[in-house]
């Protein structure tokens, strides 16, 4: 802290008695400075000031509102001590207004005269003591807030790298996946006929295992996109997104599932693109999770809950064993029931990260065997 | 008979090249295809247009830009091609597989007149083609080059 930090700004109308307690304060080791009016004692204290100390009489009407915008302007630390000295028996009305106009909030003292030089001494030390603590609490202010710079900066160093990881990842990673697609697509329609019957299985093998893995990098760069973009949720209508989903996947025409939706749909606070992932991710699930040789049959409505909406998926599937059941929200966890099925154990946790953004909750009730009932709630538009 | 005007597409990457050539040829499109492998060569190329005598490049009806290129990137070229007054027309289809919302709105910003991803499979791509043949080459108006 800097000397001008521990002085004490005097103020006393009459010239003399300034002068005269400048020097008695001197003597006791303080470092003084005479202001001559109100407003010079605020241009002075907002340079720095350990403690004020003000002649009664320099506030015939109460201090101005230089003076009260000075102390309520201070940083959350700085508690700035005043000493009025008083003209001593009953609180005088210049003293009444000057405690009313400061306010409860103001570090206020009073001294009466005539007082003993050794009363001002010790007030001014006691205000300095505690102006002193003020200015140790402003340190460890500092110090935390470098600290809070220091790590913000490093964790957006980290969210900056993760960025450039993942867009790597879908640049040089995806090209070479490419190739080995193109190439074995047509090595398969150019040269399958010169092959035998187990060629031909070899290289379906790379043709597939070539296009599950560039779905598990487009769902993980997917699941990224959701984890940092910023998130605009406006009032949606459900019920259009849930049939928009419903044309364009193959697999849930009714030629393949018989998915029964139950309108109305109440509005929900959401995002045209994450909701409508989600519904996408939640029915593919629905209609692909059932047992051999049963035709999935999905049925979709909703429910107001307290303010939210939930939109609920019943399915016929093989179900989920409730031990599993917070699991499979996490990214690469599938249950035990999903062993048989194709998937990358993403587009669940695709589903928890864009609810989540959203502001909403997702959940399921599910009995193995006996089906699954998956939710989306969502705050009521 | 006029002779039809090239795509130049601007492609590093050989097996994209190779993979375009095919899907170009599935979807029937007609026109000449010159090719150019990184940034600056792209600019070279455009850079010859109208200009006099045998190294004259032809006006391309098409450029097909990836974004990640050597030398010179994809925005780059763009940025390049806009400030051109001769070039400002033409009309350039960024082919990419980033689906970065910075990438993309960039490269409007910067004044692309679509913006495609890649797709995985030669079917896919084939198809992506096909539907560049019949929006950009047989519905899409040109302006007077």
């Amino acid at each position: 802290m800097s000397d001008i930090e521990e002085r004490v700004i005097i103020l006393a109308p009459y010239g003399a008695d300034s002068v005269q307690t400048a020097s008695l304060l001197r003597e006791s080791g303080f470092q003084t400075v005479i202001a001559r009016d109100e407003p010079e004692l605020c241009a002075l204290a907002r340079e720095g000031a350990g403690v004020l100390l003000v002649a009664e009489e320099a506030f015939p009407h109460g201090p101005t509102s230089g003076t009260v915008d000075l102390l309520q302007s201070q940083p959350s630390w700085s508690d700035l001590p005043i000493i009025i000295v008083t003209t001593g028996g009953d609180l005088t009305q210049a003293s009444l207004r000057a405690v009313s106009a400061f306010g409860e909030s103001a570090n206020l003292a009073l001294i009466e005269r005539p007082f003993r030089a050794l009363t001002l001494i010790r007030a001014v030390q006691a205000a300095m003591r505690a102006r002193r603590r003020q200015y140790q609490v402003r340190g460890m202010m500092d110090g935390l807030e470098d600290l809070v710079r220091d790590r913000t900066k490093r964790l957006e160093a980290t969210i900056a790298e993760l960025e450039a990881f993942s867009y790597t990842v879908s640049h040089d990673l995806r090209a070479p996946l490419r190739a080995m697609q193109g190439y074995s697509h047509y090595l398969i329609e150019e040269y399958a006929h010169r092959l035998d019957d187990q060629g031909r299985l070899f290289l379906e093998r790379i043709r597939s295992a070539s296009a599950r893995l560039d779905s598990l990098v487009q769902d993980i760069l997917t699941f990224s996109r959701f984890s940092k973009s910023d998130v605009q949720i406006s009032p949606l209508d459900p019920e259009p997104l849930i049939r928009q989903v419903l044309e364009s996947y193959s697999e849930l025409h009714p030629a393949n599932a018989e998915i029964v939706v139950r309108p109305p749909f109440l509005r929900v606070k959401g995002h045209e693109a994450f909701l409508t992932q989600c519904i996408s991710n939640v029915l593919t699930n629905a209609v692909k999770f059932v047992a051999p040789g049963t035709r999935p049959r999905v049925e979709i409505w909703n429910e107001p809950i307290d303010g939210s909406v939930r939109v609920y998926f019943r399915d016929n599937g093989v179900g989920i064993d409730p031990s599993h059941q917070q699991r499979i929200f996490r990214i690469f966890e599938r249950g035990p029931e999903a062993e048989n099925y194709d998937g990358t154990g993403i587009g669940l946790a695709i589903v928890h990260k864009a609810v989540e953004r959203m502001g909403g909750k997702v959940g399921l009730e599910s009995q193995p065997g006996r089906g699954s009932t998956f939710w989306i709630e969502l705050q009521s538009a | 008979m006029t002779t039809l005007r090239p795509i130049l597409l601007v492609e590093d990457n050989p097996d994209d090249v190779f993979f375009m050539k095919r899907a170009i040829a599935a979807a029937q499109i007609p026109n000449p295809l010159h090719i150019v492998t990184d940034g600056q060569q792209a600019i070279d190329y455009l850079e010859r247009i109208g200009s006099a005598g045998s190294g004259s490049s032809p006006l391309p009806i098409l450029v097909l830009l990836d974004l990640k290129l050597p030398k010179r990137n994809g925005l780059e070229v763009l940025q390049w091609v806009r400030k051109r007054p001769h070039l400002r027309r033409v009309v350039v289809i960024m082919l990419t597989t980033s689906r970065e919302d910075g990438d993309i709105s960039s490269a409007y910003e910067t004044g692309c007149n679509s913006f495609l991803v890649k797709p995985a499979s030669p079917p896919q791509l084939a198809e992506v083609m096909r539907a560049v043949k019949s929006f950009w080459l047989e519905l899409n108006v040109f302006p007077e080059s």
